[in-house]
Formats: C-alpha cells, sequence, structure tokens
C-alpha cells in the first residue's frame, strides 16, 4: 500500500493506471502536468512516481532533473513511460530508475511497481 | 640536324623547279608515288584543268578515266551541299595561286557518300608562273563523324540537368558542366582545377578517399545516395554515378562523375517517415488504455469482482470509438499526404448543414446551446461530408476546450465582392471563452504535429491532427482559415469559402 503519482496528459491513461494500481490498494495521485509537485508536503509525497515523457508541453526528462534534484522527491524511484520508439536508452540516461513502454502489459507494470517500492 | 619548314617548301619548289618532269603524270616516277600513297590523287594543268586522277580515285569513285576528266560527269559524285564552295575556292585558288582546301561529301561506287578533305598545291615554272597543281582527297569520313559526335554528346552533357564532372585521380576537377554549375554553385572557371574533396561535407570527407579507392581499382559506384555541400555551404541529397575514366591500355586516370540533386524526394521520404511515426504514436494512445483496462477487467473477471467492470466496459467503449476517430483522421491525413483527397461537390444550403451538425453534436454537451447568427442565402458549391466534417472539428474543439458555463457564438454571413457587390464567399466564424491559444502555439495549430528531431525539443500540445485535415480541406476549397486568440481568453476561429 504506497503513494503512487501519475503524470501524464492523457485522462484514458491516467484512469487506466488509476484502475490496475488500485487493484493493488495503493493511494493514488493523477496530474496532467508538473504543477503537482509545486504543493507537495508530508502527507502527499508519492512513494513512486509515473512520469511521461511528453506532458502538456513539458518535456518529462526537465520533470526528472527538478524530481530528482529538489530535495523533497530526490529520493522517489521514477518511472517514465512513452509511445516513442527507440526512448529507453536516452531516458534511463537521464535518470530515470526504469522505463516502460506503451502500450504496456499489466502484470510488467505491477511487477516494475513491486521492485522499486521495496 | 632539324630543318626549319620553311626550308623544306624552300627545297621543295627549287626541286620541282629543276625537276619537272616529276610532276608530269606520263612520268613513271611520278606514277609510282601517285599510285602507291593511300589518298586520291590528282592533277591539273597551269589552266586548272584536271588532267590526271589516280587508281584509288577511280576505283573509289567507280568513274571511268573518261568521265573523270569530263567536269560534267566529274561535278555529279560532289555532295550538291558542297559543290557551290568547292567550285568557289578552285576558282578563287586558280586567281590568287594560294593552296586549296575543302571538305566535301563525295560519292563512291557503292553510292555512299563519305567525307573527304581536298587539298592542292600550285607549283611555280622558272617563269614565276605555276606550271602544274597537285591535288590529293583525303578520306576523313570517320574523324568528322567522331567529330560530329563528340558535339553531340559536348551538347548532350552542357545541357543536362544532372551535374556532369571528371576528375583526375587525384580529385583535381578537369571538366564542369552547366548543371554542375546549378547544383553547385560554382561556376566552370572556379571549379576546373580545384580539388573535389571541396564538395564533401565534413562528414563525408572519408567517403572521398573510399570512392578514389574503388575507381584505382577500375571500378565504379552506382546511384548511391550520399550528400554533398554546395558553395554558400547548403547541404544537398544527391545520388551519383561514378565511372573510371581508362587511358588506351586500360590504365585508370580519371573519373566522371553524374549527380543528380534528390533533395525532392528525400524530403517525401521524410515527411512520409514523420507521418507513420506520428501515426504510430498517436495510435498507441489510446491503445494503452484499451489494453489495461482489458486486462484490468479480465483480472477482476477471474476473481469474480465484477463491480467495476461495467465502467470499464464503458470506457473500452469509448477509447475505442476515439480510435475509430483517429484511424480515418490518420487515413484522410494520409489522403492528403499524398494528394489525393477528392472534393465531391454539391450545391446545398449551408444553414442547413450547420444547423444539422449542431442538432447532431448537441448530445456531447446537452446543457449548452450554440445559436447560429446570421445566414447565407446563395447556395455553396463545395463537399458537403467534408465541410461537416470542418464544422464538427470546430464545434468540437470549442465544447473540449471551453468551460461548461461558458459561451460559444457562431455567426455566418456572405461576403460580397469589391468590384460587383455580387456575394462570392461564405464567412464563419466561431468564439469561444476558453483556455485560449498561446502566441507560441498559435503559429503551429493548423500544422501536423510531429515531435522531429531531438527528444530535448519542446512539443506543441495538438489539438490533434483534426484541425491539420480542416485546414485542408478549407485550402482545398479555395477558402481560408485562421484564429484568433489569447493564452486564457479564448479562441475565434474564421473561415472563409468561395460560393463555387
Amino acid at each position: 500500500m504506497a503513494k503512487i503519482l501519475i503524470i501524464d496528459d492523457d485522462h484514458g491513461i491516467l484512469g487506466a493506471i488509476n484502475a490496475i494500481l488500485n487493484m493493488e490498494n495503493h493511494q493514488v495521485a493523477t496530474a496532467e502536468n508538473s504543477k503537482y509537485l509545486d504543493s507537495l508536503d508530508d502527507k502527499n509525497t508519492p512513494d513512486l512516481i509515473f512520469l511521461d515523457l511528453y506532458v502538456s508541453g513539458e518535456n518529462g526528462k526537465q520533470i526528472l532533473k527538478r524530481i530528482k534534484t529538489e530535495e523533497k522527491t530526490s529520493k522517489i524511484p521514477v518511472i517514465m513511460l512513452s509511445a516513442y520508439p527507440n526512448v529507453e536508452a536516452e531516458i534511463l540516461e537521464a535518470g530515470a530508475d526504469d522505463f516502460i513502454a506503451k502500450p504496456f502489459d499489466m502484470d510488467d507494470l505491477l511487477g516494475k511497481v513491486k521492485k522499486h517500492l521495496k | 640536324m632539324l630543318i626549319d619548314a620553311s626550308e623544306i617548301l624552300k627545297m621543295r619548289d627549287e626541286f620541282f623547279l629543276d625537276n619537272p618532269q616529276l610532276l608530269n603524270p606520263q612520268n613513271d616516277q611520278f606514277r609510282l608515288i601517285a599510285e602507291s600513297i593511300p589518298q586520291l590523287v590528282w592533277t591539273a594543268n597551269a589552266k586548272g584543268e584536271l588532267d590526271y586522277f589516280n587508281e584509288r580515285w577511280l576505283k573509289y569513285t567507280g568513274l571511268s578515266l573518261q568521265d573523270s576528266l569530263n567536269p560534267q560527269k566529274r561535278v555529279k559524285i560532289i555532295h550538291p551541299k558542297y559543290l557551290e564552295e568547292a567550285q568557289n575556292k578552285w576558282t578563287e585558288s586558280l586567281i590568287t595561286k594560294q593552296p586549296y582546301e575543302v571538305e566535301y561529301r563525295l560519292r563512291g561506287a557503292d553510292g555512299n557518300y563519305r567525307w573527304f578533305i581536298c587539298r592542292a598545291i600550285p607549283i611555280v615554272g622558272k617563269n614565276g608562273k605555276i606550271v602544274r597543281w597537285v591535288g590529293t582527297i583525303t578520306d576523313i569520313d570517320e574523324s568528322r563523324l567522331n567529330a560530329e559526335k563528340v558535339s553531340r554528346y559536348a551538347a548532350i552533357i552542357e545541357s543536362s540537368d544532372d551535374a556532369i564532372i571528371s576528375k583526375l585521380l587525384d580529385g583535381t576537377i578537369t571538366s564542369w558542366n552547366s548543371g554542375a554549375e546549378k547544383m553547385y554553385g560554382y561556376s566552370e572557371k572556379e571549379a576546373v582545377g580545384k580539388n573535389i574533396s571541396m564538395l564533401f561535407p565534413e562528414d563525408r570527407k572519408n567517403e572521398l578517399l573510399e570512392i578514389l579507392e574503388v575507381l584505382r581499382l577500375g571500378e565504379g559506384i552506382d546511384h548511391y545516395q550520399t550528400q554533398r555541400q554546395k558553395k554558400n555551404g547548403k547541404i544537398i541529397d544527391i545520388s551519383v554515378t561514378i565511372s573510371p575514366i581508362k587511358d588506351f591500355f586500360g590504365n585508370v586516370i580519371g573519373a566522371s562523375t553524374i549527380a543528380r540533386d534528390i533533395s525532392y524526394y528525400k524530403e517525401l521520404e521524410r515527411r512520409k517517415d514523420a507521418f507513420i511515426g506520428m501515426a504510430s504514436h498517436e495510435l498507441k494512445t489510446p491503445l494503452t488504455t484499451l489494453k489495461a483496462l482489458t486486462q484490468i477487467s479480465q483480472k477482476l473477471v477471474q476473481q469474480d469482482d465484477t463491480k467495476n467492470v461495467k465502467v470499464y466496459l464503458l470506457r473500452i467503449n469509448d477509447q475505442i470509438n476515439r480510435l475509430i476517430e483517429l484511424v480515418n483522421d490518420l487515413l484522410d491525413l494520409s489522403k492528403i499526404e499524398s494528394g489525393k483527397l477528392e472534393l465531391n461537390k454539391t450545391e446545398f444550403d449551408f444553414n442547413k448543414l450547420l444547423k444539422e451538425t449542431i442538432e447532431n453534436i448537441a448530445y456531447l454537451s446537452p446543457s449548452r446551446k450554440i445559436i447560429p447568427e446570421g445566414k447565407v442565402k446563395s447556395l455553396i458549391k463545395a463537399d458537403r461530408h467534408r465541410l461537416e466534417q470542418v464544422l464538427i472539428n470546430l464545434i468540437i474543439n470549442a465544447l473540449k476546450y471551453s468551460p461548461p458555463n461558458s459561451r460559444i457564438s457562431i455567426s455566418i454571413g456572405e461576403e460580397l465582392s469589391k468590384q460587383s457587390n455580387i456575394p462570392t464567399k461564405i464567412m464563419f466564424k466561431i468564439k469561444d471563452e476558453g483556455i485560449g491559444i498561446s502566441s507560441e502555439n498559435i503559429k503551429n495549430i493548423f500544422s501536423r504535429f510531429y515531435r522531429e528531431a531531438g527528444i530535448d525539443e519542446q512539443t506543441y500540445p495538438g489539438l490533434g491532427i483534426g484541425l491539420y485535415i480542416s485546414s485542408e480541406i478549407i485550402r482545398r476549397h479555395g477558402g481560408n482559415i485562421w484564429v484568433e486568440s489569447e493564452k486564457g481568453n479564448g479562441s475565434t476561429f474564421y473561415f472563409t469559402l468561395p460560393l463555387k
């Protein structure tokens, strides 16, 4: 049972990942852009973040950089997602803890969640 | 000991002065020489009357000696095109006492013409007067035809749009046609003598070494796609064919290159790749949701926990509808890209179309009333289905991007031509009080969106490809579409269409 934040600008995907994580009884927060990170406090700081490579015109790698450099969030594992081909290498190089390609397999996703929550 | 040419001529003149009999066709020694050399030989007397022809002449022309001596019969074997010139020049030589030279075609015994050069020199006697003319007629048919061939080839090379360049094995440019001037920007004068490496961009210098290696082995390269650099630094895509030039012994002494500008085709290729990339990315988004919801539903059904499955199935259906729309949009887009978007024009009432479209969309936002203002009195000739597509796109965007309690206003009207005051266009305007579009994004709003190069570029949040398709439909009708908007302050979309 963890707090998981999903940042993606597609409602359908937010809803779907939300539903998957709810099945495992995680507490899910969804956001269409990085503004959510402005209002983090001890209560709502997530244990894991899903982040899309492009979110509402923002470059996901910039958001990742912000997460990894700000003290409040630097320890949170970030799994990045994308529908673009051949981006895994550059995403991992940018500092993401893991990558999952869209469309993904539900069990794959849950496996990665488990791995990074440990 | 080398003797001066003028010395030889002097010696010749003196010799014949001392030995005039040697110029007499009756003389055996003269005839021996005249019959041995591989040319047609003739002589003329001091008056310019031809009085001797060697065996070779008789054999080639097929004329008897009697006919050869007869001027009327003789002229018949000279090709009519050159006869006048030959006769005029002969008359002139007789007067000026200068050597005679003319090129003409002579008809052989087989009826075919060949090119010859006819030359004659006057032999001056002791009294300073001409005693004889000695003439030779040499077959130049092959070299003449070769010369014509060469000038034909030269014309082809010059007029070719392709860049045709020849170079030495060390890369020194030896020829440069007008096609090369156009392609690379260097004039012939600027290019000849320079090294071909100047055309190679930095990242392709190695390619030059590889090419020279292949050429040294006596081989060529066919239709190789690569890039070169123009005088102004611009990089162009080209396709080259490089062939070795060999000398008589088979040694490679240089190379000729024919290059064609393929920028247009490369651009088409890039657009196609961009389209495929965009399409694949766009399709994967709803598919991600569909797959996830389906897998969730499967698991829940397995666990007999079907409480939420109903909702998920509704969402799955929504996503599928979205996917259908997307696929149709992509197909339209692909038709537009390949220039195949056909317009099926009919005459209809635009007011009716607008009313029906609004009614059909009403179910999406039943709480919002859209009542159009204005009227188009004339019938419009256009593709009704495609125009409906545009209206749906614009109205749905307005609904999507504005808050539920805000106003959407539509107004339509006719535009009159300035000269005749007759209505020529319809005007459509839709205004919403929604989130608006930043000035950054306005310029791209009607373009296809796809992230081109590096992943670090800013993206433009797409209003999907619907707007691009709408703008193409309007433009294909000869109309205009544009938007006025401010971030946070709503947007107003306009389009005009010619009535016919």
